[in-house]
């Protein structure tokens, strides 16, 4: 281990560590809200949901390496080119948005049925239904889910190095090439990850508990 | 025909494959209490559920407020479903919003009435069942039988024309039956009408102008209150009193 | 231009090559999950049962493991500790040492909470009726959790297939790798890349797919048995 590497990294791992960042942070809010636009689509089947639950299976079901080369490289052979940034956040949507979906479903349908009855009884809309009982009680039922999620997707930002997008893992692995060394630029690496996941783990599950206690139990 | 605010032909209901409701036929008078009485499965709330949409049937005629209903049109309570008030036998009240946010969300969000008006009724309800101190609860703070007062006050504050119970007081401890069996027996002394499932035979008693006995969905009796208590016409109805005379 | 690329992979041995390279990927999953399960199953076993210190032992464990992405992971068994530790293992071994550790980290926190939510109630009535310990996992806690943990278990599976698409950054021949060498074999057709990843996308759905609905039908049946 060599402090000096390390120190001349720095720069570099900042660099990396924002660029993450800043991916991860726009892919995510895309995956949820195309998560929850997926998951009332589905909660009412309205028309199409078969398609939808397609996408969900397809998204699920292969990996996000695959679904970025297949934008990145494949998309070219039919005329749709799409810069690697764009083609990383587009991915993280595509793959997130099932993920998210699915949280959100499972939420909307632990919304137990009595609620939604007493809703219609009062005579509200499906509109006002879904507004004042369904959402703010399925969000609630969803969290642990939704933060399952995040934590999974930033983790898989990591993934964006095979397109060569200078993020955390792709800054470690071309110093790694560069210089013949892994201990420190590895170190750096995680400890570059851990930095965002831990606070944001801990972060996730005080406000789970404390929005578990305010409003869960009837 | 005018004391009548709901007619029953020739009803029947399935779930999928199980018949849960067999040829029924009643009315439910006006501005009476009608005593909804059976064993447990009998399909008393399957019933009292058609009478607000909350299932629909497969045959017959259901009559409300002199409007016919056709089953298959979801829409079909659109336009009376706030006239007819429910409270169910869970706790059913909304865990995101307090005791008044729970009240108001009907008469503001529904019927748009005056926020201020709304209120002030709001305030009047809850003090008549002794819940005035408890506007800004949440419901995890209040205990069964102060959910379920809440429950009738959410009801009542749309005005409703016809007010369904589904034993309200089935899920409730003991000691806090009584409370909410007397709110119910005051609304029965007004001008109200109400069908209500309950269990509690000294309480159905005291209310019921009629009683309606299921077994097995079908309805075995149909009959004014006293005298079903007195004398029940079937032996199954005679049987169902005896079990319940503990 | 697509009927040609697509022309291209069904001729000569490309699509052979391709399901080998599949054979790998579905090799090193495999092992990988069997291993997994071993560790897993054990460390869960263990874990519901200890308190203190110990616990906070595998609550490490896992955490580093789920905390750190999977790439840092492989490349740390790959190039570090070889180096520093002075051995030397093929890079298929590493791949599945890393995803072992990685499954039975992931598997043992199932189990545990499996395990833990059978036994609240079930613990103190077969004490009741006078089973030891050992009786009582055997013929209780462990038949009722193995239903409840398989959709778990399956899509945790389904992860570790998906995650083995990485290895293309080590020197394992596996599928995908085998479609990178068919692409720059044709790189005069533009539309080789999509009908090969495609193509292995329809490969990882297939597998994965089927998993999946499988999962969701035991999980009805859990569902309904619990009724
Ligand atoms: N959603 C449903 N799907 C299938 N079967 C149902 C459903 N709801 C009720 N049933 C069945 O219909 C029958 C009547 O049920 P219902 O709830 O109306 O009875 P009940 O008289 O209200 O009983 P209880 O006194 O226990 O509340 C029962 O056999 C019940 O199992
Ligand atoms: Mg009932």
């Amino acid at each position: 281990m060599s402090w000096i590497y390390i120190q001349q990294a720095i720069p570099a791992f900042i660099n990396g560590f924002f660029l993450t960042l800043k991916l991860a942070t726009i892919g995510i809010i895309g995956a949820l809200l195309l998560g929850i636009v997926v998951a009332f689509w589905l909660y009412y089947q309205v028309i199409g949901h078969h398609v939808l639950r397609l996408y969900i299976a397809v998204s699920r079901n292969t990996p996000l390496l695959i679904q970025l080369f297949f934008i990145y490289y494949g998309l070219p052979g039919i005329g749709l080119k799409i810069p690697a940034e764009q083609t990383a956040i587009l991915g993280l949507i595509f793959l997130g948005g099932s993920y998210m979906a699915d949280a959100f479903l499972g939420g909307l349908e632990a919304v137990p049925k009595i609620q939604v009855e007493s809703g219609q009884v009062v005579g509200l809309s499906t509109w006002q239904l879904a507004r004042y009982v369904i959402f703010p009680q399925g969000i609630l039922y969803s969290l642990p889910a939704i933060g399952a999620n995040i934590i999974f997707l930033i983790k898989e930002t990591s993934i964006f190095t095979v397109i060569a997008i200078p993020e955390i893992t792709n800054t470690a692995l071309d110093l790694i090439g560069q210089n013949y060394r892994s201990n420190e630029y590895l170190l750096m690496m995680v400890v570059s990850y851990a930095i965002i996941l831990i606070p944001l783990s801990l972060g996730l599950s005080w406000f789970e508990r404390r929005l578990r206690r305010v409003n869960f139990s009837n | 025909m005018t004391d009548e605010i709901i007619q029953v032909r020739h009803l029947n209901k399935k779930f999928g494959d199980k018949v849960v409701l067999t040829d029924i036929n009643l009315t439910i008078p006006k501005n009476k209490v009608t005593v909804v009485l059976g064993p447990s499965g009998s399909g008393k709330s399957t019933l009292i559920r058609t009478f607000n949409g909350l299932e629909s049937f497969d045959s017959g005629d259901l009559e409300i407020f002199g409007q016919k209903i056709d089953p298959h049109d979801k829409k079909a309570f659109a336009v009376i479903k706030h006239e007819i008030g429910m409270v169910f036998q869970s706790y059913d009240l909304f865990p995101n919003r307090t005791v008044m946010q729970n009240i108001t969300l009907g008469p503001l969000k529904v019927q748009k009435r005056n926020e201020k008006e709304v209120l002030g009724q709001a305030r009047q309800l809850l003090a008549e069942v002794g819940l005035e101190k408890f506007e800004n609860y949440y419901p995890r703070q209040l205990s069964g039988g102060q959910k379920q007062r809440v429950a009738i006050v959410r009801a009542l504050i749309l005005n409703p024309k016809l007010m369904l119970f589904d034993e309200v007081t089935a899920s409730l401890d003991p000691e806090m039956v009584r409370g909410v069996l007397e709110i119910l027996k005051q609304l029965a002394e007004q001008d109200l009408t109400m069908v209500v499932v309950t269990h509690e035979m000294n309480f159905a008693k005291q209310v019921a102008d009629k009683v309606i006995f299921l077994d097995s969905g079908e309805i075995v009796e149909e009959q004014a209150g006293q005298k079903f208590f007195q004398e029940p016409q079937t032996k199954r109805a005679r049987v169902f009193l005896e079990s319940m005379s503990f | 231009m697509l009927t040609s690329a697509i022309n291209l992979i069904l001729a000569g041995t490309n699509l052979s090559r391709l399901i080998e390279g599949l054979g790998v990927t579905i090799e090193i999953s495999f092992l990988s999950i069997f291993f997994g399960t071993i560790l897993g199953g054990f460390l869960g076993l263990l874990w519901s049962n200890v308190t203190g210190v110990e616990r906070g032992f595998f609550r490490t464990y896992l955490e580093i493991f789920r905390i750190v992405p999977t790439i840092p992971l492989l490349f740390l068994f790959y190039y570090t500790f070889p180096r520093d530790l002075n051995f030397n293992l093929p890079a298929t071994v590493v791949s599945v040492l890393v995803f072992s550790l990685w499954f039975g980290a992931e598997f043992s926190d199932i189990v545990r909470a499996a395990v833990q939510s059978v036994a609240k109630g079930q613990k103190e009535s077969a004490y009741a009726i006078g089973l030891t310990t050992w009786q009582s996992y055997r013929y209780v806690l462990l038949p009722q959790s193995l239903v409840n943990i398989l959709p778990a278990y399956i899509n945790l599976s389904t992860r570790i297939i998906k995650t083995t698409s990485i290895l293309l950054l080590i020197s394992v021949t596996e599928v995908i790798t085998v479609g990178q060498q068919i692409i720059e074999a044709n790189s005069s057709n533009r539309a080789v890349p999509l009908v090969v990843y495609g193509l292995i996308a329809l490969f990882y759905f297939s597998i994965n797919g089927t998993l999946t609905w499988l999962s969701k039908k035991i999980e009805r049946k859990v569902v309904a048995n619990d009724r």
